[in-house]
């Protein structure tokens, strides 16, 4: 917009229609004042300025407009009808303006020095916004340069304050920056040290993570700078990604030698540990095996002069005391006495001679019970026992030690039955699903429960855990037999990876009931 | 089975006691069975030698200089005394001696009694086994 300030509204109209046919948009002043206050409210692409005014001449305002920031750079042309002597001109353009034009205005050379001007106004404000905006990039540029170097300097920081060997590598895989620690194990290279030098396979290659992008671990053995100890570190490099390429990486060092020493040392005082209670173990079986071959030596050598004793008291009594009756309760009570004492030393040498392990093979329970009953033959047809047995499974075991398990149980049941009643014993068993004593039937379980009932004197059951213990005789002290019978039962049993058990009730009898696995 | 002419019994046991009960309990038994005393295997061998073809052998298992097992092994391999029947006669009852024993082809397995009745029943069953129909030992209890 340009804005012409003359006092004269004549003059005004005249320059103002020139303009106005050729587009320009014009904006007039009638005076100084009036033309300052348009020029402090807007923005004139050139100000046209009558020199001889009122009050205030075009000079005046020329230097007034000239000298306020805002307009200071708005191009000037003075018109004049008296001022034409060279001073007044040398004045004008002393006073800023680009152009002095004497009246009568010639309206095409105007119009022409108009659009020039005009023209040079709009490339001035261009350039001008041009070097703002460039200004502003530069101070953009500046700013975000520091934060860049302030982060640069606080990586760097925290590298440097890091117990571990720290660097970063670049886009394209050189190493960009190293650590004092670096330095200190690395020496001034600049190459990572050979990562795979025993070539063990179990480390990824560094350059595949490098060329997947992906982060790298591994371990690796540094000959440490100046000696020649190879010491263990943990290698990570950790890629620093920006709108989702990689910028760079980021590795570190950690040495983990102290950590590997350690762990040496556990290993080894596990391993010691190991072999350590593996020695013990083999000292125990052997001291067992001692024991048990001593308890055997002991238990034989007994029962021989035991034997005698029995055999002269039984021979003293049937031929001379026959007829006293005062002396035969004493000679018995030896007799019995001395054969309590035979009975205890078999159960000691039959458990003394229980094999340390089992050589599994199939046997045929029914044909093992038949064995066992026709050696209890006797004390059937004494007592008049009923002993029924059910259909019994084949199952993995040792023949001998399955012969002793029934012999004991039945000599168990024999033993406890009511007085003066005919014992009634039961045998039977079934396949289970699994190794419990309440496990379901299953006909082709792994398992095998046999039950032993008998409607004997039975126990109380707070004695379930002792009855099967070495020398447990319950607090019936009157009762027949050693105790030893159902130890070797239970053993018997653990033998065959099984378990066992039992219920009862006082004067109703017991149930034994054993869940073997059926092959082993 | 000794009816018509009178048995002739070896016994080879170390043990006195044993030697003298058996005798006992043999006569009671039977009076007029002869029982011919060895302390030990190799004894047993010379006895067999001088007298030879008894109609039993009653053999203890655990003696000195010559053991039962020994004993039987030789004569079960000599033709002239393999015939002769053998009754182990022991105070063991291991199964693993019944099983020598049963390799060895003892005809029966006796453990000792500790009571002189049930001697005398075992004995009186041991005599009654028919030998010649020799399948598998048999245990005597």
């Amino acid at each position: 917009m340009i804005l012409i300030v003359d006092d004269k509204q004549e003059n005004i109209f005249a320059l103002k229609s020139i303009l106005e046919m050729n587009n320009f948009e014009v904006d007039t002043a009638l005076s100084g004042e009036k033309a300052l206050l348009k020029i402090l409210r807007n923005n004139y692409a050139l100000v046209i300025l009558d020199v001889q005014m009122p009050d205030m001449d075009g000079f005046e305002v020329a230097e007034i407009i000239l000298s306020y920031s805002k307009s200071k750079d708005t191009p000037i042309i003075f018109l004049s009808a008296i001022s034409k002597e060279k001073k007044f001109i040398t004045k004008g353009y002393k006073s800023g303006a680009i152009d002095y034009i004497t009246k009568p205005v010639d309206p095409d050379i105007l119009l022409l020095k108009v659009a020039s001007i005009y023209a040079m106004s709009a490339q001035k404000t261009a350039l001008k916004r041009m070097q703002t905006e460039l200004l502003q990039e530069i101070e953009a540029r500046k700013i975000s340069q520091t934060e860049l170097a302030l982060r640069n300097e606080e990586l760097r920081t925290v590298m440097e304050s890091m117990p571990l060997i720290a660097f970063t590598i670049g886009k394209t895989g050189e190493i960009e920056y190293t650590n004092e620690k670096w330095v200190e194990y690395l020496g001034e290279t600049r190459q990572l040290p050979n990562l795979n030098p025993e070539n063990k396979s179990n480390f990824p290659h560094w350059e595949t993570s490098f060329m997947n992008e992906e982060e790298y671990c591994g371990e690796v053995k540094i000959k440490v700078s100046g000696s020649d100890a190879y010491r263990n570190f943990l290698l990570k490099i950790i890629p620093v990604k920006q709108n989702d390429s990689i910028i760079k990486w980021v590795g570190t060092f950690t040495d983990i030698e102290e950590q590997k020493l350690v762990n040496e040392i556990l290993e080894q005082k596990v391993e010691e540990r190991t072999s350590e209670l593996l020695k013990k173990n083999i000292e125990l079986e052997v001291s067992n095996r001692e024991l048990q071959q001593v308890t055997w030596v002991l238990s034989h050598d007994l029962k021989e002069p035991v034997r005698k004793i029995i055999t002269y008291a039984n021979f003293i009594k049937d031929k001379y005391i026959g007829n006293n009756p005062e002396a035969q309760p004493h000679f018995n009570r030896i007799i019995e006495s001395s054969e309590r004492m035979a009975d205890l030393i078999d159960d000691l040498l039959n458990f003394s001679r229980m094999p340390g392990s089992v050589v599994f093979q199939p046997i045929d329970l029914n044909r093992i019970v038949s064995q066992v009953l026709s050696e209890f033959e006797d004390e059937i047809e004494n007592l008049q026992a009923n002993v029924k047995v059910g259909n019994l499974p084949v199952i993995e075991g040792s023949p001998n030690q399955m012969r002793q398990l029934f012999q004991n149980l039945l000599s168990n049941a024999f033993k406890f039955a009511k007085p003066l009643q005919h014992p009634e014993i039961k045998i039977d068993a079934e396949l289970v699903e699994t190794c419990e004593f309440n496990s379901k039937a299953a006909v082709n379980g792994n398992f095998c429960r046999i039950k032993v009932a008998d409607k004997g004197i039975g126990f109380d059951e707070k004695f379930l855990d002792k009855i099967f213990l070495v020398f447990q005789q319950l607090e019936n002290k009157n009762l027949d037999g050693t105790g030893i019978g159902l130890a070797i039962v239970k053993k018997i049993v653990e033998k065959h990876n099984g378990i066992i058990t039992a219920n009862s009730t006082i004067d109703a009898g017991s149930e034994f009931i054993i869940v073997l696995p059926v092959k082993n | 089975m000794a009816q018509k002419k009178s048995l002739r019994i070896l016994l080879i046991d170390d043990d006195k006691d044993d030697q003298f009960f058996f005798v006992r309990t043999i006569e009671d038994i039977q009076s007029s069975i002869v029982c011919e005393l060895a302390d030990n295997g190799l004894k047993g061998l010379s006895a067999l030698l001088k007298n030879p073809n008894p109609d039993i052998i009653f053999l203890d298992l655990n003696m000195p200089q010559m053991n039962g097992f020994d004993f039987l092994e030789i004569i079960k391999k000599d033709e002239n005394f393999k015939h002769i029947p053998v009754i182990i006669f022991t105070t063991s009852s291991h199964l693993q001696d019944i099983e020598k024993a049963k390799e060895l082809k003892a005809v029966a397995f006796l453990t000792k009694p500790n009571n002189l009745n049930n001697l005398s029943q075992l004995l009186t069953k041991a005599l009654h086994l028919d030998f010649s129909m020799y399948t598998e030992i048999n245990i005597i209890h």
